[in-house]
């Protein structure tokens, strides 16, 4: 790599990092002052309060960290269990009308949220689906599906299937074959999928309050009704908390997508 | 050590127009070494996985020993296919890729460990157990995918092109290994190759296969020098084609009347002669004057186009036979009789 580019790179993670990092430090800023009127640039006094009031039992923050997360983790292993196929089949078979099908499977990303809700709530209702955790779960796949097979397909794609044809004239049984075989290949690809499917579903807001009939009072819920109420301490400290897993899963992510971007590639190729 | 039989082969896809592989069969002795000589396209790398039982075919049969295998699945047949490409597993370092088959048959560690050391020596490449696949050149990564799957011992081996991603140099390095290690290991072998010098040099025999189907089995000097039909004739480059008429020891043709060594009744036929059968000067029979339209070095031998009346043919001599010879001028050229080969028209035809 050439010096300018490095620089190029240099001041370009830099710029990242501001863009990312600035609109925060208002929130840390308020989660930790006592008092923080216009025009001091710092509060004059500083207090843990709001801090020790969000981690105690009466704010439900850890509850609805648990409910939050609960979703996102069933959401995100439902959708694997779907995803997994319908990728293997996209990415490595050709049939007709498969740009359809992509399409099809692209369009719950192109309508506004609002509309899927409203649609879908009627006919959650008369399912007895609402109010509840599953119903919240299943609406959460609405979006969380499309990226979860687009990713995928993309790893399917850049997979080759002549490994596997590989293992099994050299001995290896179907399942042996999956498992020594194709998951390791494919395992960078779907963990990076799932955890963006994971992100998705911990950012929800309107389908679970739609569904969920704040019943199912996720992160996102929660935050809202602080934040409406005017309590900038508390919103701050809960808003950091409510970030911390989004900044945990890119940096655990940009190891596969910028620190070693061949690894993907490399381990569907020779 | 494993006897090898097709029968009528024949794998038919879907919405494909001819087979993909048409009524193949042959047989091919314990411990040979065999090519499947043919142009890309021509069904060789499908025999070749139906034979290791990727595929199923639509029909026919692959018995190894003579008992049926169609019914086993691929790990239980023993039949390891190497790829074109090393297709090394690319999560594990060499050693593991090496002993990958040892341990799917559950061989205990330590002996895994031990027979992956002496396969590694076997390809000269002692001491590289612990690298990764990525950082091999392609010649070693090739090796590694040999040693991969000789050290199953497998009933067959079958190579599909293993040589053709190699440059040159590797090639003939890599295909002499292929040939030592096949000598040493005395499994039954395929060999994938478009490529007919490289079969030629590498196999006891050779079965061309052409569109789907078996043109002609046997050693290479008979697909060479005595080829079934002129679709094999055409494919090993033959291009002294002249049609005629046996009558009796002759063959008369726009050539003139030849000699030839064959027994054949009165009919019809083709001659086929090979370029390196023609001999500048005259001889005993068939001796012809013929005019030097063009002449090329390519290497060991020189290639000369000569107009015999009507018919130009191309010649194939040593370099010390076409010293002196002259473009444009006459020159006296025969052609033994044994070295003749006739292809009696609507039976050789009927291959095309």
């Amino acid at each position: 790599m050439t010096a300018a580019r490095v620089r190029f790179r240099g001041v370009a993670v830099w710029v990242l990092a501001l863009w990312s990092v600035l609109p925060l430090v208002p929130l840390v800023i308020w989660s930790i002052a006592h008092g923080w009127r216009f025009p001091d640039i710092l509060p004059a006094k500083t207090t843990l309060a709001a801090w020790s009031f969000a981690l105690s039992d009466a704010s439900g923050v850890l509850v609805s960290l648990g409910v939050t997360a609960g979703i996102a983790a069933t959401t995100t292993l439902v959708s694997l269990v779907i995803a997994l196929p319908a990728a293997r089949v996209l990415g490595m078979h050709d049939f007709r009308a498969k740009s359809l099908v992509q399409t099809l499977i692209l369009t719950p990303v192109l309508v506004p949220g609002i509309a899927v809700a409203l649609g879908l709530h009627g006919i959650f209702l008369s399912l007895g689906l609402t109010n509840r955790l599953i119903g919240v779960v299943l609406v959460h796949l609405v979006p969380a599906l499309p990226y979860m097979i687009l990713i995928l397909t993309a790893v399917f794609a850049a997979y080759d299937r002549a490994f596997e044809d590989q293992a099994r004239s050299l001995g290896a049984s179907p399942l042996q074959t999956l498992w020594y075989v194709t998951l390791p290949a494919i395992l960078p690809g779907v963990l990076v999928a799932s955890l963006f499917t994971f992100l998705i579903s911990w950012s929800q807001f309107l389908l679970t309050l739609m569904i969920g009939g704040g019943r199912v009072v996720t992160m996102p819920l929660l935050l809202f009704g602080f934040a409406t109420s005017g309590r900038n301490d508390l919103t701050g400290a809960i808003a950091l908390i409510y970030i911390l897993p989004g900044i945990a899963i890119l940096i655990v992510t940009s190891r596969y997508l910028s620190g070693r971007p061949a690894a993907i590639v490399a381990l569907g190729r020779a | 050590m494993t006897d090898l039989t097709l029968t009528r082969l024949t794998k038919q896809y879907p919405n494909a127009g001819r087979p993909a592989l048409d009524g193949l069969s042959f047989s091919v002795k314990s411990g040979s070494m065999t090519a499947l000589l043919g142009p890309s396209g021509c069904g060789k790398t499908t025999a070749m996985k139906l034979i290791a039982g990727l595929i199923e075919p639509t029909s026919g049969d692959v018995c190894f020993d003579g008992r049926s295998v169609l019914a086993d699945p691929a790990e239980k047949r023993d039949a390891v296919m190497v790829f074109q490409s090393p297709l090394l597993f690319p999560h594990l370092d060499v050693a593991a890729n090496v002993g990958f088959g040892l341990r799917m048959r559950g061989v205990a560690r330590d002996e895994v460990a031990m027979r992956v050391e002496q396969m590694l020596t076997m390809v000269q490449l002692t001491g590289l157990g612990s690298r990764r696949p990525a950082v091999l050149s392609g010649g070693q990564q090739q090796r590694v995918a040999l040693a991969r799957a000789l050290i199953v011992r497998p009933r067959v081996l079958l190579l599909d092109e293993p040589l053709s991603n190699l440059d040159a140099h590797l090639r003939v390095e890599m295909r002499d290994l292929i040939k030592s290690l096949q000598r040493e290991t005395v499994v039954t072998t395929l060999f994938v190759t478009h490529d007919q010098a490289e079969a030629a040099i590498i196999a006891d025999q050779i079965a061309l296969i052409l569109n789907g189907k078996l043109a002609q089995f046997g050693p290479v000097q008979s697909l060479f020098q005595k080829p079934q039909s002129l679709a094999v004739a055409r494919f090993f480059g033959q291009r002294n084609v002249v049609p005629g008429q046996v009558q009796g020891r002759v063959f008369a043709s726009a050539l003139g009347p030849m000699l030839h060594g064959l027994t054949l009744g009165d009919r019809p036929a083709t001659l086929i002669l090979r370029p390196d059968a023609i001999v500048v000067g005259a001889g005993p029979e068939n001796t012809r004057t013929a005019t030097l339209q063009s002449r090329t070095y390519i290497g060991t031998q020189t290639q000369l186009h000569l107009q015999v009346g009507e018919v130009m043919l191309e010649a194939l001599v040593p370099p010390d036979q076409a010293a002196g010879l002259v473009v444009g001028a006459s020159l006296q050229i025969h052609v033994p009789p044994a070295a003749i080969w006739l292809l009696p028209q609507g039976e050789g035809t009927s291959h095309d």
